[in-house]
């Protein structure tokens, strides 16, 4: 018999897929591994100056598991984001279990050359 | 049953325990929590193997790869799936990206799977979806399991 908290702690089993963050000089992107986790099935969500990103793992069922290695769990991360960037403005790709994510920075905290006069 | 994560033999081999352990941490800790810097990383991508009646599926775990640098090839009982994960920004000047998080692999991999009682390997099938490859290995006849019915008078 599992208890109610049990089934809470079931549904939050999460785990945190690797990532590369690269920063540009007016965008900031983000690559998140999400293997298994097909398009319609990826949520992106920026508020609050975070940025949380969730992928469910989609699982074959047939036969008998022999050896697994793959986790079961799906994905979870939270970033937490500077004030440089633009809450407003996310722009989010999703291919071959890679996610993309390109996040802009604030029209104000881009550089900006300034010429010698 | 004969699944085992391939481990490099070179020099670095006895650093592979190290790496694993530290990519756990990182993923419990996050933060670059155990950023060691090995001098050279491989990467062994996470398989898991299951059974059916009449076939075999080995399932691997290859995130933003492209179908063309994956090979499989069989030989005998031996089903092995090599491949490499191309750095995919080296065109982007270097003073114009910098890293704040560097966590995914890059480079060779190459793991072998021993399947019981073999497959058939004319006809073995595999497909890259969603950044999972699928392959399916179908028994050959005289290793599935076959009913006897025998007559209790």
């Amino acid at each position: 018999m599992t208890t109610a908290v049990q089934e809470r702690q079931q549904q939050q089993t999460f785990v945190a897929p690797r990532v590369n963050i690269m920063e540009h000089p007016e965008t900031v992107t983000l690559e998140a591994e999400l293997p298994g986790v097909p398009k319609d099935q990826v949520d992106v969500q920026v508020k609050d100056n975070e940025l949380t990103i969730t992928g469910r793992r989609v699982h074959t069922e047939e036969g008998q598991l022999r050896a697994g290695e793959r986790t079961r769990a799906d994905f979870r991360r939270v970033f937490t984001l500077s004030r440089a960037i633009d809450q407003e403005k996310v722009d989010a790709h999703m291919e071959n279990g890679l996610l993309t994510v390109t996040l802009y920075k604030k029209e104000s905290m881009r550089p900006r050359k300034i010429e010698i006069k | 049953m004969a699944l085992v994560r391939w481990k490099d033999r070179g020099e670095l081999a006895p650093w592979s325990a190290l790496q694993d352990l530290e990519s756990q941490m990182q993923r419990l800790f996050g933060e670059g929590a155990a950023d060691l810097n090995w001098p050279e990383r491989t990467w062994l991508p996470t398989a898991d193997l299951r059974e059916t009646d009449d076939h075999y599926i080995v399932e691997m775990d290859l995130p933003g790869m492209r179908k063309e640098d994956v090979e499989l090839t069989a030989i005998d009982n031996v089903l092995t799936i090599k491949g490499e994960r191309k750095y995919e920004h080296k065109d982007e000047k270097e003073d114009e990206r910098g890293y704040r998080r560097f966590e995914r692999r890059y480079g060779r991999f190459e793991r072998s799977f021993e399947i019981p009682g073999g497959f058939d390997a004319d006809k073995v099938e595999a497909h890259y979806d969603n950044g999972v490859l699928r392959v399916n290995l179908p028994k050959r006849e005289e290793a599935k399991p076959k009913q006897i019915s025998v007559n209790v008078n």
